[in-house]
């Protein structure tokens, strides 16, 4: 669990796929909101399922961008 | 009965405005007048996998039900909006009620285009609602040869569904190909090769002319002279919005004109999603309809104008679209381009579409690349900057 999620709250449109994927990591206020933490892939797979890509992804470790 | 916000529909703008209204404070009465028995949900899965998995149908809702009761958002399900007063500022409800307001939000949404020549059968579907799409799921069964008239985004994701279902679908499409209209031959021919190399028969430039059986659709021939068995049909030729209600009222009838912040003609009364018909400063015209994503920011921005609040800049045209494993995704204007150029093989399913007009970028296609979104969306918002300060 290394990566930390980030929602671009202009870019979100409020689809929900983030919390149907991963609903203890993300949850949909009227924008969705990061709630807690999970497994890499989960979020990876959340981030990826977002038609808005909202969810950008950084690995807390190295700090590189692994998503978008 | 009175509300300060009245809105009439129960769909995606509808409820982003419902939304808006409490996020930004508003603490007036809100009151959601929704056609349909169902807590408003979200559509698009009803061309996509509530089509081929029942469970699918239980995510639909936008919110639970405590969410309405928290945020003393009223909901009156089953019940139309049948008649407005814009002068005494009353709404007209199937239930024989009205209810005054001091805004309306006019989200009563649009219905699929029916086709004369398929209206007396029985085995013939459109897609609109929650039932309609429970009614498709029952017959696209293994083995049914379902023929979808229409290659645009209904009849294209039906056809994937109904692959995914194990049915046997052929699509008959008027133009040249899928979208041909909006994003030209070329794009148009990929999505046709998404189609074929996937199974699905598409029979392009082709109208019917002919439909044969009684009380079902046996079969029906082509103006090109071939004949199709089918068991069942869908018709997807678009829609139109819902606007009947408002015969007699000062509202055009081709949908509810509003400027680029979904204020109409008449005070206090707004419009926003496939009933509306925006102001595109862009275009410099009004546009109806408008996809998922823009339909959803325009009930957030008709929520803002009625509180006063800046609605900020307008969502740029998108929308997105699964078919058979690959991504699309789609931002702009492309028929204002001059010019589409490739990044990557547009043979492929990975690649990107740049739609420029004298060399500005107008629109951007991506198949297959989710993660470009962000980049393509930063250079349209840059473009749109520079053309209208």
């Amino acid at each position: 669990m290394t990566y930390v999620a980030e929602i671009d709250e202009d870019a979100c449109a409020a689809h929900g796929d983030c919390e149907a994927i991963a609903p203890e990591i993300f949850r949909l206020d009227d924008v969705a909101i990061v709630v807690g933490e999970g497994p890499d892939e989960l979020m990876l797979e959340a981030a990826r399922a977002c038609p808005s890509v909202a969810i950008s992804l950084t690995d807390r470790d190295s700090g590189e961008q692994i998503y978008p | 009965m009175r509300s300060g916000v009245l809105i009439a529909g129960g769909g995606l703008a509808a409820q982003r405005c419902a939304e808006t209204l409490r996020r930004s404070g508003y603490e007036g009465a809100v009151t959601m007048v929704c056609g349909e028995p169902h807590l408003p949900y979200d559509r698009p899965p009803l061309s996509k996998e509530v089509l081929h998995d029942t469970h699918a149908e239980r995510r639909l809702a936008f919110r639970p039900e405590d969410w309405y009761g928290e945020r003393q958002v009223e909901l009156l399900l089953g019940v139309e909006a049948r008649g407005l007063d814009a002068t005494a500022r009353k709404l007209a409800l199937s239930d024989g009620s009205s209810v005054a307001y001091e805004h309306l939000l006019i989200a009563t949404g649009g219905r699929p285009r029916p086709l004369p020549a398929f209206e007396r059968f029985a085995n013939v579907s459109m897609l609109r609602t929650l039932e309609d799409a429970r009614a498709l799921r029952a017959v696209l069964t293994p083995g049914c040869r379902l023929l979808i008239i229409g290659a645009g985004f209904i009849g294209q994701e039906v056809a994937a569904a109904a692959c995914k279902a194990g049915a046997s679908p052929t699509i008959v499409e008027a133009a040249a190909a899928p979208l041909a209209g909006l994003l030209g031959a070329e794009l148009g021919a990929w999505f046709a090769e998404l189609h074929r190399s996937s199974g699905v028969e598409l029979l392009l430039e082709e109208q019917v002319e002919r439909v044969h059986g009684s009380e079902r659709v046996a079969s029906v021939t082509l103006r090109g002279g071939r004949r199709i068995d089918c068991d069942h049909v869908l018709v997807g030729v678009g829609i139109e919005p819902n606007v009947a209600w408002l015969r007699g009222s000062a509202l055009q009838e081709a949908g509810v004109r509003t400027d680029v912040d979904g204020r109409s003609a008449v005070p206090g009364v707004y419009a926003a999603g496939d009933v509306a018909a925006l102001f595109d400063p862009l275009l410099g015209r009004h546009v109806l309809g408008s996809h998922w994503e823009t339909a959803g920011r325009q009930g957030a921005r008709a929520a803002k104008a009625m509180l006063g609040l800046d609605p900020g800049p307008g969502a740029v045209s998108s929308f997105w679209s699964d078919l058979y494993g690959t991504r699309v995704q789609y931002l702009g204007h492309a028929p204002l381009a001059d010019a589409v150029s490739f990044d990557g093989d547009p043979g492929s399913r990975d690649f990107t579409a740049t739609f420029t007009s004298a060399g500005r970028v107008v629109a951007v296609l991506l198949a297959g690349r989710p993660q470009l979104l962000p980049q393509a969306r930063a250079l349209l918002a840059t473009n749109n900057e520079r053309t209208h300060p």
